[in-house]
């Protein structure tokens, strides 16, 4: 029989890394409402994140500013090349905000390096450039195929998927690395030990969540994402910029996952491989709100934590099948809910 | 005019037939010693300081005057790939005449050549950890290595355990090809030893959380723990197991007798007991220790060659394989009068290498027979104990 103490321990942790599914399946919910991509690569994004945090508390340019200024001058030479009939001066206008996200790309680390800044704000720095690759990704692998379908998206980012973990395999190298934890100690409730960087990752979950909401009802740009997500060609018609939305769901999507990855990373250690099985994870979680609803993806994401955490303590050797056969009965749910209410899904 | 000429062109040639002469003993044989090692692709962090190692050999073999042939070595990279092996073996053995082949780096490749050197007809030693790269021995006719197995290293462990006063353990292993080695020695040899096995965890390299696994471990009462990973898994799992108050001791495969696991444990980890070659600790070896000498020498010779690296784990494979090769090939060509053909010269290095008794390596003490193509004991491996951060040798 399992004791009082095993099941808060278990309760504790699947919390925990459910805190992390959940922000992992927000993000892709956000970018499936908007863009209708499903994003494969999306745990490569937590994944960059807890690599840039290793570089940069070493001091050392971490590989994402390679990537960013690779994608970014990319971008801008696309941008240049659109324009090639527009005359000298629309063909420069791309050159200087190329050049000055590039040098802030560098600069940022440089400068963090050279105060000896502390982790926190290593942290920070780490999630807003994987942030800035969001954009970059969907402009160079998304909106060259415009109104795609679903599959081909998800092909495409199956392909970027393996780009971006073996950029990383050759940037960072195949050894696992360990980080600091943002916040050091821990402390007894009752059996259970509790590290503290378990509660920041819970409570930073909770106020995204928070943030994520008040920006979805309460500011413009939140309002166009989700004119964007109800209806496509509507929001066109009101004015709403559709590759523009698209690029800002990636922002929000990638940083959010970028925030998972630097909570994670001090708890599990970081290496190459790490990013596409919490994607998916994150995934499983957000097929509960049928990869629409925002609440039901965090419901998920803490679900799949709390099953996984189970499931290794009943069955180590099979917890990952039965986490992600989970998705059957997610599925069913899913469909029956739809019966009920008549709808026939467009996609 | 034309007298010059012929003089000239006279001179030259004597000149050009005599350098050859000058350059080297003339009654000393030119041998091949063929190497393929996995200098890129995944197993590049074992295949790279292999590779240094038997260059490090060559080099000192050079300047020894007492080899009755030149030894040249060639090198090839395999990528990590088995393909690549079995080409590049067939390339030294046919293009480049080798007389010997060190191949491989990784058991996967170790296998894959098994036949091309069985029909080629020459002596291979691989550098690759895997039991059945030379068992069974009659099926492996051509092919020697030199790593521990997991078996010996087990078996050790097991002595260990007892020793402790230890009676019922817990497997706690990754589930990948590695830990599945360990699980079916450690579940064959336990009851050997005496001892019960009560628990069999599994997690793999990307999992987020090692608690559940190390609560089962607790609730199975076992009275110590055999952890069979590679870092990071090794120290997260460590690290569990303290953290759901597990006070009994823990033993690590020699897959934690690394600088990585403990850099990567920051001290986390003390206490932790760790199987591993006398290598990693050579310098806290007792000065009577039969393979204190010898290690020395290695040690320090790769550290003049390649200043800021120390000698790890591989780079004692690669120096192992290289001067067994030079000792059976020089036991060959003495035995063989001059002239002799190289398939017969390839048989007899390879009858040699079966002969070859108290070798002291950097693995251990090799003695090689016909069923025994390892031929190491525990000599070379120590139990370790982590203590403030650092490995500590212990005495028996």
């Amino acid at each position: 029989m399992v004791s009082l103490d095993t099941f808060l321990f278990l309760a504790v942790d699947g919390l925990t890394s459910g805190a992390v599914y959940a922000l992992l399946g927000l993000g892709i919910v956000l970018i499936y409402l908007v863009t209708r991509v499903i994003n494969i690569a999306h745990g490569d994004f937590a994944m960059l994140a807890a690599m840039t945090m290793v570089s940069l508390d070493q001091g050392r340019l971490p590989g994402t500013s390679y990537l960013l200024v690779a994608g970014v001058s990319l971008w801008g030479m696309l941008a240049i090349w659109s324009r090639r009939r527009a005359g000298w001066g629309a063909m420069l206008a791309p050159v200087l905000p190329t050049v000055a996200v590039a040098a802030a790309a560098v600069l940022l680390p440089m400068g963090l390096a050279a105060m000896q800044a502390p982790a926190v704000a290593n942290a920070a720095a780490a999630v807003l450039l994987v942030a800035a690759l969001g954009p970059v990704f969907h402009r160079i692998a998304i909106e060259p195929i415009p109104r795609a379908s679903v599959l081909v998206y998800i092909i495409v980012t199956l392909g970027m998927h393996l780009v971006l973990q073996g950029l990383t395999l050759q940037l960072w190298g195949p050894q696992a690395h360990s980080v600091a934890p943002l916040l050091s100690g821990s402390f007894t409730w009752g059996v259970v030990v509790v590290s503290h960087q378990a509660l920041l990752v819970v409570a930073t979950t909770a106020v995204l969540v928070a943030a994520l909401y008040l920006c979805f009802s309460h500011t413009l740009a939140g309002k166009a994402l989700r004119a964007c997500a109800v209806n496509r060609t509507g929001a066109d018609l009101c004015g709403i910029q559709v590759a523009s939305a698209g690029r800002r769901a990636f922002f929000l999507g990638a940083g959010l996952a970028a925030v998972a990855g630097v909570l994670i990373a001090p708890v599990v250690g970081v290496h190459y491989e790490m990013g596409f099985l919490i994607g998916l994870k994150g995934f499983v979680g957000a097929t509960l709100g049928g990869l629409v609803s925002y609440p039901g993806a965090i419901l998920g994401g803490l679900l799949i934590g709390s099953f996984e955490s189970w499931f290794s303590y009943l069955s180590s050797a099979y917890r990952d099948a039965l986490v992600f056969l989970l998705i059957i009965p997610l599925l069913l749910i899913q469909t029956a809910r739809m019966k009920r209410r008549g709808a026939v899904h467009e996609h | 005019m034309k007298n010059i000429f012929r003089a000239l062109t006279t001179a030259l040639l004597a000149v050009s037939a005599h350098l050859p002469s000058t350059a080297q003993t003339p009654d000393k044989p030119v041998l091949v010693i063929g190497v393929v090692a996995s200098a890129s692709g995944p197993a590049a962090a074992l295949g790279l300081p292999e590779k240094k190692a038997v260059e490090l050999v060559e080099e000192m073999a050079r300047s020894r005057p007492d080899l009755p042939f030149t030894p040249k070595f060639i090198y090839y990279d395999d990528g990590s790939d088995p393909t690549r092996a079995v080409n590049a073996v067939r390339k030294l053995a046919g293009e480049d005449a080798a007389a010997v082949v060190i191949c491989c780096t990784t058991t996967p490749a170790s296998m894959a050549i098994l036949d091309t050197v069985k029909s080629l007809g020459v002596l291979n030693i691989s550098m690759a950890s895997a039991a059945t790269v030379v068992e069974p021995v009659s099926e492996r006719f051509w092919t020697f290595k030199t790593p521990m197995t997991d078996r010996m290293q087990i078996a050790f462990t097991l002595d260990r355990l007892k020793k402790s006063g230890a009676r019922r353990v817990a497997y706690f292993g990754l589930e990948d090809a590695y830990g599945e080695a360990g699980w079916n020695e450690l579940r064959k040899m336990a009851p050997e030893h005496g001892m019960q096995i009560v628990a069999n965890e599994r997690f793999s390299r990307a999992d987020t959380n090692f608690t559940p696994q190390a609560l089962r471990i607790r609730q199975s009462g076992a009275d110590a723990v055999y952890l069979h990973a590679i870092p990071p898994a090794s120290v997260l799992a460590h690290q569990a197991l303290t953290r759901v108050g597990i006070d009994r001791p823990v033993f690590h495969s020699a897959g934690a007798a690394n600088a990585g696991f403990l850099s990567l444990a920051k001290g986390s980890v003390d206490g932790a007991y760790v199987v591993s070659g006398a290598l990693q600790v050579h310098d806290q070896l007792s000065a009577s220790h039969p393979l204190k000498a010898s290690l020395q020498q290695f040690v320090q010779a790769y550290a003049r060659k390649y200043p800021g690296e120390s000698a790890d784990l591989f780079a004692g494979q690669g120096w192992d394989a290289g001067q067994l090769a030079i000792s059976a090939l020089s036991s060959a060509v003495r035995a063989s009068p001059p002239g002799t053909p190289l398939p017969a010269l390839r048989a007899s290095a390879r009858d040699h290498m079966e002969r070859i008794r108290n070798h002291p390596g950097a693995n251990g003490i090799f003695n090689l027979s016909k069923d025994d193509h390892l031929g190491l004991d525990s000599v070379g491996l120590v139990m370790l104990r982590v203590e403030n951060g650092r490995f500590k040798l212990l005495e028996n």
